[in-house]
């Protein structure tokens, strides 16, 4: 029976541990569905591979279980905190130890949350060390780090206040203000409260423009801006503005404004007073460009005080015959001071092409060469100034005035004689040249007004010895009243007005700099083509006598995109009795010769162009028309790189003269 | 009455000196720039020289140079209506020192014209002869 009784005991006693573990079980849950409620609670491995979350997690985070398990711990990371910091975290919880702290985190919207967190390496049973994995509880603690910083950025907006009377407000990471200023609510005419319900990016204003702009500004963190901003009124006012990250660690910009409205105001009224002195500057330029020409109108002013005075000496002793001439030569010379007027009206106009708007075209080797003669004599002796022609003088010409020419060239050239002037040696070599400038490359643009810049030029070339633009200055030398010149010696008006002529003159300017070894200038301006192919064309007429022959039946396909050529070369190939047709560009080519491919006799297409090149657009015809005869039209460059299909086919190194092709037609038809 | 040879590369100047020197009774040969100057000095030595600075060719300040080198005599007239960012004052200045006798600056009345050829010629009796 003892037995009995002791098994009894026994059992008795079994089924009370049992019913203890079964309360502590019990206990267990009940705390396990707490710590559900209040906490966040996750298990990662060893690498931070997310293996166990709980709905709290899932809540604050907006991730579903399923995309948080298997994804790593650190991809809800809102980036606040330092390397250091989750360096530091994984260095402690490696090395079996438990961490607990702070961190700020993304939700799957983008929001930071923070959570107060524990940390801890789980061991295998019976075993204090290789623990296999990590987990962690935490708490939502985002409200009580709102309030703390807003608390933070409350005291520090008021030492700022206190500090400055700059404007200051905090605003959040997507641009929902956090806090406000008094300044800035003075400043803006809304209340605090208003402000705090509203985001900067809804406001009038220049940010308004978008959260790119927003963005821009947060990248730049710390450079200052000037921006526009509106009042509740809508009356604008301009601030300086300064965006950096709170040190609140929680993605929160800080906004310092200061009012510049008045500075502004008085800027520009400084620059009116500024664009006054340059006019003055500008009259001083005229004044200097007049003593130039003072040599000019003294020699007029000489002849009409004379032969004035001579004329009433005659006209006095009743000598009428002699005194007539006199008056005519006070005529003359009062002509050319009008000339001369007109000259110098040209030097200060605005808009140059318009002084004279029938334009003829400058032979511009002629007046180059003139200009650089000219300019020799003021230079020292110490430098030489040399002038290079690629150019063929006679055909070659551009439309610009030769005034304007002038004016350019004379302006670089004095700029080249400083350059070399104020370089170590104090001498050195000026080289001006002229040549034909086929740009093909596509990293070609023009200096000043960026456009990219293709085709074939005439080049004005300016170079010097001297001693090179700063990399940083160069984008800057073709505005208004820059100068690195000392003060007095140079208005900073030359290279715009240059720029301002070349590109009047549909030309462009490429500068070549290196500093300590010189500079050049390349002004590119459009061949004149009608002028350079007068000579031709003249050559042409008298040849269509000679060949009054039974070839001048053929019709003739000009491809090019260019109208210009295309009008050229139309008028030179009717010159010598071909039918002409031409295109523009070379699909509407490709489509006429497909609907009759025997219309045309000869195509002659330039190889650049858009939709279809010059090459295949021969292909194609010749698939159609094996026999066909084909002049591509190609700059030096390009010409050595093509395998040309079979058949009657050539091409043409630029630029392209109709007499050749004339001489090439009578060869290779029939 | 003398000879006096006028170089200026403006022609109506020329015509204007020539017209007022003429009625003055003097003799004048015209050059309209440096070397047919030069080309005419050679050819028969004027009394006087009235030279302009800003000529083609060779200018004003290369012929004085050039002719003093040979004949220290022949009194010169520069005149000069000023260059290229250059005062006339200054070119006359200058050219005072190469030993020229007077100097003419534009726009210049005939009167000034006389007196300075008056000045610079050596003597009355040498235009007597």
């Amino acid at each position: 029976m003892k037995n009995v009784k002791e098994k009894r005991t026994l059992l008795h006693a079994k089924l009370t541990a049992s019913n203890k573990k079964l309360e502590a079980a019990n206990l267990g849950l009940d705390l396990v569905n707490v710590l559900n409620k209040a906490a966040l609670v996750y298990e990662t491995d060893l690498n931070g591979r997310i293996i166990f979350v709980n709905n709290q997690f899932s809540r604050l985070s907006g991730y579903s279980k399923k995309e948080l398990i298997g994804s790593n711990v650190n991809f809800t990371n809102s980036k606040i905190h330092s390397d250091d910091f989750f360096f530091h975290l994984w260095k402690t919880i490696k090395a079996g130890n438990t961490w607990s702290g702070e961190i700020c985190n993304h939700n799957k919207e983008g929001e930071t949350y923070w959570i107060q967190i524990t940390i801890l390496p789980i061991f295998p049973e019976n075993s204090e060390v290789n623990h296999y994995k990590y987990a962690a509880i935490g708490f939502d603690i985002t409200e009580r780090k709102k309030l703390e910083s807003a608390l933070q950025s409350r005291a520090l907006l008021h030492k700022v206040e206190i500090e400055t009377t700059d404007v200051f407000c905090r605003i959040s990471n997507s641009g929902n203000f956090l806090d406000v200023s008094n300044g800035y609510c003075q400043l803006s005419g809304y209340s605090r409260e208003e402000l705090l319900a509203m985001n900067i990016l809804n406001m009038k204003g220049s940010l308004s423009l978008g959260l790119q702009q927003f963005s821009q500004l947060v990248q730049e963190n710390g450079k200052t801006f000037e921006i526009e901003l509106y009042r509740k009124d809508y009356s604008k006012w301009l601030a300086e503005m300064t965006v950096s990250y709170s040190n609140l660690n929680d993605g929160s910009l800080f906004i310092f404004l200061h009012d510049i409205t008045e500075k502004v105001e008085m800027q520009q009224r400084d620059k009116v007073l500024c664009e006054q002195i340059a006019h003055m500057q500008k009259m001083d330029d005229i004044g200097q460009m007049t003593s130039c020409i003072a040599h000019d109108f003294n020699n007029l002013l000489t002849i009409i005080l004379g032969f004035t005075k001579l004329g009433i000496h005659f006209n006095q002793q009743n000598d009428t015959e002699s005194a007539i001439p006199c008056l005519e030569n006070v005529q003359v010379a009062a002509n050319r001071a009008v000339d001369l007027v007109k000259k110098m009206l040209v030097f200060c106009r605005e808009d140059i092409a318009q002084a004279d708007k029938a334009i003829n075209p400058a032979k511009i080797v002629e007046e180059v060469a003139g200009i650089s003669d000219l300019l020799r004599a003021g230079i020292s002796t110490e430098i030489s100034l040399q002038l290079i022609n690629m150019l063929n003088p006679e055909s070659s010409s551009i439309l610009i005035d030769p005034t304007a020419l002038h004016q350019i060239m004379t302006n670089l050239i004095v700029n080249a004689r400083d350059a070399v002037e104020s370089s170590p040696h104090k001498s050195g070599l000026i080289m001006v040249s002229l040549f034909h400038d086929l740009v093909t490359n596509n990293d070609t643009f023009c200096s000043c007004c960026r456009k990219k810049l293709e085709g074939n030029f005439i080049s004005i070339g300016i170079s010097d010895t001297g001693t090179g633009i700063r990399i940083d200055q160069i984008e800057h030398i073709f505005d208004s009243f820059f100068t690195t010149k000392e003060v007095g010696k140079g208005t900073g008006l030359g290279l715009s007005v240059v720029s301002r002529i070349v590109h009047d003159a549909k030309g462009h300017i490429i500068v070549d700099s290196t500093r300590g070894v010189g500079t050049t200038f390349y002004l590119l301006f459009l061949p004149n083509w009608e002028k350079a192919h007068e000579n031709e064309i003249a050559l042409l007429a008298n040849k269509k006598n000679e060949n009054n022959t039974n070839l001048l039946n053929l019709n003739i396909c000009v491809v090019d995109n260019n109208d210009d050529i295309c009008a050229l070369f139309s008028k030179e190939l009717k010159l010598l009795g071909y039918a002409v047709e031409t295109f523009n560009n070379s699909l509407v080519a490709w489509e006429k010769f497909q609907n009759n491919p025997n219309y045309f006799d000869v195509i002659l297409t330039d190889y650049a162009m858009p939709y279809a090149t010059g090459l295949d657009l021969a292909k194609s015809m010749l698939i159609l028309r094996p026999e066909l005869l084909i002049f591509i039209c190609m700059g030096a460059k390009k010409l050595k790189r093509f395998d040309l299909p079979t058949g009657n086919i050539f091409l043409l190194e630029k630029p392209v003269f109709i007499a050749d092709v004339d001489e090439m037609i009578r060869k290779n038809v029939n | 009455m003398a000879n006096i040879l006028v170089l200026d590369d403006d022609i109506q100047i020329c015509n204007l000196i020539k017209m007022i020197l003429t009625i003055n009774r003097h003799q004048v040969r015209i050059a309209h720039d440096g070397i047919e100057g030069l080309k005419l000095y050679r050819q028969q030595k004027p009394d006087l020289v009235i030279t302009d600075v800003m000529m083609p060719h060779k200018n004003g300040i290369q012929i004085v140079i050039e002719l003093k080198k040979h004949d220290k005599e022949t009194p010169i007239i520069v005149m000069s209506g000023g260059r290229r960012a250059i005062t006339a004052d200054f070119n006359l200045e200058s050219v005072k020192l190469l030993g020229v006798h007077d100097t003419l600056k534009k726009p210049f009345t005939d009167e000034q014209l006389l007196d300075a050829i008056k000045t610079a010629l050596p003597s009355p009796r040498v235009l007597a002869k």
